[in-house]
């Protein structure tokens, strides 16, 4: 969307600007904080299914251990005996209460012209993805997600290939709420990019697929 | 509105892009002079064939707002960009090209490599004809603008929206020559002293090091051990003066260097001959190369940021060079060639003068603001302790230098990491004026990055336990070329700074709605 400038994005073109264009002052401290709204906590479901799925990621291992140790299948293993399958059980639980708190941490908030996303325990970090930038919006999940009833909201901008936010553990419903809005916002966008002509970016709304190809 | 309908042609292929196909032979030397002749009149060969059968293979058309491309000898593709998506266009001659009045021709769009368009061979004129196509097809406002300007100019203007066909030719003759708005023009000195403070010069210097470096010392040995054959007394004599050897090895050192340098400003001097940037109907354009004429150009809106670079070297020859970024254009192609608008060779003194150009007037270095120096203190401590540590572990189990002389070195090592850390603390800083925002970062050199607030796609605030025990955070700016970053701020200041990025973010869209 950067595509949709500003008129006084015309100085750095070092060029006038033949439109009119007003730039009141603006108090710094009047801004809207980003800090400001309260951010929502992720759907409840959400930390049972990191429950599970951390424990089906670990059941593997956890055999591997096993077979190690109990099977004499491989006699002559180092650490042939019950402190393999304790180490990796240890490693296992480490991972899910990190992972469960780290459920407990993740939060979203959506504002009208921004989507806020905050996660990390020790790390932590708060992104903010102007609505106006975002270029697609996709959901998807999982059958572990579906069994459930979450969903995830992936966000994408132009240029990356990647989705630049992933909004993890939304209810099903919320998901696709949220991405209608999305969509339709959008559409609102492009339908306003048209109706200008002169500002009608190329990046107006669609995928930037720059080009259509058939094979 | 304007037709080119039906315009189908075939490129003129250039052959010799394919001769270098399947070369890929190593066993040259297992096979005698003639299996080697026959190998090779087998591989032109089919070069030949495969380049005739490509070429007839390849058909492009241009309509009146797409250009369509045909191409591939097994696997057909056909791919279609409308002219309205098309980023940039880009034109390189190789020297084998000038006399046959071919250029080769680049559509960048974005999205993925595979959809963008190149014509390997187009005449110059076609190829005008299709910048201007594309041109009059970007902002229908600019281009009323641009009428509106030049209606009292003499000849045809690049872009008129409506000139037939038969004006391209006129348009080509033009742009060979259109040197009225000449911005910046570096001499052969400058491209030279770019060359030497390239970081290329590191690759070359990596590249060439090894081998040479084999060779060097196999004469070496095989001299000092004829001379200790013939002449054992003079033998018996430089071994007794282990400084002149180091002495002789450090001057080869040096000398090797030179020449790496000394050929890495060739290279420049060769790639960017001529370099010229224009600013013609709000796009900059830049043509440069002496044996590959290229020609790029970026239109003022989509430049949303750039970087000034001064290199470790460059601080010492008091030199930079800028580089444009662009929206929706990867910094390389899917040849790995460089797309990036670069200006090299920008002397100290002519900085502002270049980057007023460039950003707007006015420009000039502004007063940096500092990040936190905790920065500095957290990081000395860690890396230092890292270091050090990395020393003093193996120092002491695996080579047994003794303590004391371990714990000198582990030192030092830790010295040298806070003052390097210092150096890198001392180049952040960061300047807004409210609409563009400046970071720099670098080590001995530095790199200035420019943006627009409003292009900001995304901004995050990232904070470390430590950092928020002292009530800091870490921003990242992520622009439509890659995140920036701006480490340790007081969380005020970031805090303002995050929320007046968003609001020219989002104010910025309001207004275009």
């Amino acid at each position: 969307m950067s595509e949709q400038q500003s008129s006084d994005h015309q100085d750095l073109a070092g060029s006038p600007d033949s439109q009119a264009f007003h730039n009141p002052a603006v108090d710094p401290a009047g801004l809207p904080d980003y800090n400001e709204p309260a951010l929502m906590p992720v759907a409840a479901p959400f930390k049972r299914y990191v429950t599970v799925s951390t424990l089906i990621h670990w059941a593997l291992p956890l055999l591997g251990a096993g077979v190690v140790v109990w099977l004499p299948v491989l006699d002559g293993f180092p650490l042939d005996d019950g402190r393999l399958v304790a180490a990796v059980a240890l490693l296992a639980l480490v991972t899910l209460l990190y992972r469960r708190q780290d459920a407990n941490r993740r939060a979203w908030a959506m504002r009208e012209h921004d989507l806020i996303a905050a996660i990390g325990i020790f790390w932590r970090s708060i992104t903010v993805l102007p609505v106006a930038r975002i270029q697609h919006v996709e959901t998807s999940h999982g059958p572990l997600e579906r069994w459930f009833g979450l969903a995830r909201v992936k966000l994408f901008t132009a240029g990356g290939m990647t989705a630049d936010l992933v909004l993890l553990g939304l209810e099903r419903d919320q998901a696709d709420q949220l991405r209608e809005y999305l969509v339709e916002q959008i559409r609102l966008r492009e339908r306003a990019g048209h109706e200008r002509p002169g500002q009608s970016g190329p990046s107006a709304g669609e995928p930037d697929h720059g080009a259509e190809s058939q094979q | 509105m304007l037709f080119l309908h039906g315009l189908q042609r075939f490129v003129r292929e250039n052959l010799f892009l394919f001769f270098g196909a399947g070369t890929g032979f190593a066993l040259a030397d297992s096979l005698g002079l003639r299996e080697l002749w026959l190998v090779l009149a087998f591989i032109v060969l089919a070069g030949l064939l495969v380049a005739l059968i490509y070429h007839r293979r390849f058909r492009y058309r241009v309509d009146a707002d797409a250009m369509r491309v045909r191409k591939g000898l097994f696997e057909q593709t056909e791919v279609k960009v409308r002219f309205e998506r098309v980023q940039n266009v880009a034109f390189s001659q190789p020297f084998y090209m000038r006399p046959l009045g071919l250029t080769r021709l680049v559509l960048d769009t974005p999205g993925s490599a595979q959809s963008e368009v190149s014509l390997p061979g187009v005449r110059i004129s076609d190829a005008v004809g299709i910048r201007d196509r594309v041109a009059a097809f970007r902002d229908p406002e600019t281009i009323a603008e641009t009428i509106a300007e030049t209606t009292g100019r003499s000849s045809g203007e690049t872009i008129v929206a409506g000139h037939g066909d038969d004006r391209t030719e006129d348009a080509a003759a033009e742009s060979a020559n259109e040197s009225a708005n000449v911005l910046y023009a570096p001499g052969v000195t400058d491209l030279f002293k770019y060359g030497l403070t390239s970081n290329q010069v590191w690759l070359y210097l990596a590249v060439f090091a090894g081998p040479i470096s084999q060779q060097v010392e196999r004469r070496l040995s095989g001299w000092l051990e004829r001379l200790a054959q013939t002449a054992p007394e003079q033998f018996e004599a430089l071994s007794q003066a282990p400084l002149a050897i180091a002495l002789l090895v450090g001057v080869g050192i040096i000398g090797f260097a030179a020449m790496i340098m000394l050929l890495s400003g060739l290279l420049a001097v060769l790639r960017f001959h001529g370099y010229r940037l224009d600013s013609v109907d709000h796009r900059f354009i830049a043509r440069f190369g002496l044996l590959e004429t290229r020609e790029k150009s970026l239109r003022h809106s989509r430049l949303h940021s750039i970087a000034l670079v001064q290199t470790a070297v460059g601080r010492l020859l008091d030199h930079w060079h800028a580089i444009g970024h662009q929206t929706g254009v990867a910094a390389q192609g899917p040849g790995g060639e460089d797309r990036r608008f670069l200006i090299p060779a920008i002397d100290s003194r002519k900085l502002p003068e270049v980057m007023s150009l460039l950003v707007g007037p006015d420009w000039r270095i502004p007063e940096w603001q500092p990040v936190s120096s905790r920065f500095r203190t957290i990081l000395s401590l860690r890396l230092g302790l890292m270091f050090g540590g990395l020393v003093m572990i193996p120092g002491q189990a695996v080579f047994d230098i003794g303590w004391l002389s371990n714990l000198v070195l582990a030192l030092a090592v830790v010295v040298v990491t806070t003052l390097l850390v210092h150096w890198r603390w001392r180049r952040w800083g960061w300047y807004s004026d409210g609409t563009r925002m400046r970071i720099r970062s670098g080590l001995i050199g530095q790199n200035i990055i420019g943006f627009e607030m409003e292009r900001c796609q995304q901004v995050r605030v990232q904070s470390s336990p430590y950092q928020r025990r002292h009530g800091l955070v870490s921003l990242k700016f992520r622009l439509p070329h890659g995140d920036v970053e701006l480490p340790y701020l007081p969380r005020e200041t970031a805090d303002a700074l995050v929320n007046r990025t968003l609001h020219r973010v989002e104010t910025a869209l309001l207004h275009a709605l």
